[in-house]
């Protein structure tokens, strides 16, 4: 076996082990194939009217500005 | 540790496939309509695009999933109700996966007009679908004329109109 300089190995080794990686490159989903993304199962929020209730109220009992996502004891003190 | 040689013939083999295999995906083809061959969903035969030359064909890519395409059928009924004396084909596929998804559609949206599917994707793949649904104006010597992506009810009106032109007076 002939003898190779080290950094030639090191990157066919490098290549060898990033080419797997090219599998990855046709993951993009086509406009056609969105089927299954459109079934309602795989809605991130299925309760998309109750759970706007939910903020709302969230909102409105803890917070005084800002909305959902900010904390405060509803006395607009803190 | 396994000294590669990158000049070894199996090496250089290797860097090729490697290329070949980043670059094929790439490829496309330049005539579509010949590409194309949908299932009819109604008789199931394979069909032959290229037959729908010397007609003005409004070709369009529904899936049952996608609710601008249920909002597009009534537009594609009256097209075909109004225009085909005219010397309109119309030719509606369906991009779903499984056929049962498209008649159920058919059953809630009925359409006057042929009706084809292409579970494969290569008639979308062909064409350049960007969105759903897609329709093309393909004329009479099989070029394609016009794309619309997407569809909304106050598109109708422009459409017709591009259509009734053509018609009138032929490319």
């Amino acid at each position: 076996m002939t003898r190779t300089h080290p950094s030639i190995r090191s990157l066919v080794l490098a290549a060898l082990l990033l080419l797997p990686l090219s599998a990855c490159q046709r993951q993009e989903v086509r406009p056609w194939e969105r089927g299954n993304l459109a079934k309602p199962v795989m809605v991130r929020d299925p309760g998309a009217q109750y759970n706007a209730l939910v903020e709302h109220f969230h909102a409105s009992k803890e917070t005084t500005s800002g909305g959902y996502g900010l904390g405060a004891g509803g006395c607009g003190c803190d | 540790m396994i000294a590669i040689n990158p000049n070894t013939r199996p090496a250089r083999l290797f860097v090729m496939a490697a290329f070949l295999l980043t670059s094929a995906t790439t490829a496309g083809a330049s005539t579509p309509l010949a590409g194309c061959h949908p299932v009819s969903l109604e008789k199931g035969e394979t069909l032959d695009l290229t037959t729908y030359r010397g007609h003005l064909l409004y070709l369009d890519f529904w899936a049952s999933w996608c609710p601008p395409c249920r909002q597009s059928f009534p537009f594609m009924n009256s097209l075909h109700k109004q225009l085909t004396a005219d010397g309109l084909a119309i030719l509606a596929v369906s991009l779903d996966e499984n056929p049962t998804d498209a008649r159920a559609f058919l059953e809630q949206v009925p359409a006057g007009f042929p009706i084809a599917i292409d579970t494969s994707g290569k008639c979308p793949e062909l064409f350049g679908v960007e969105g759903m649904p897609t329709s093309y104006l393909i004329g009479r010597d099989g070029s394609i004329l016009y794309r619309h992506t997407g569809f909304k009810p106050s598109d109708a009106a422009e459409l017709r109109e591009r259509i009734v032109k053509t018609l009138d007076h032929p490319e």
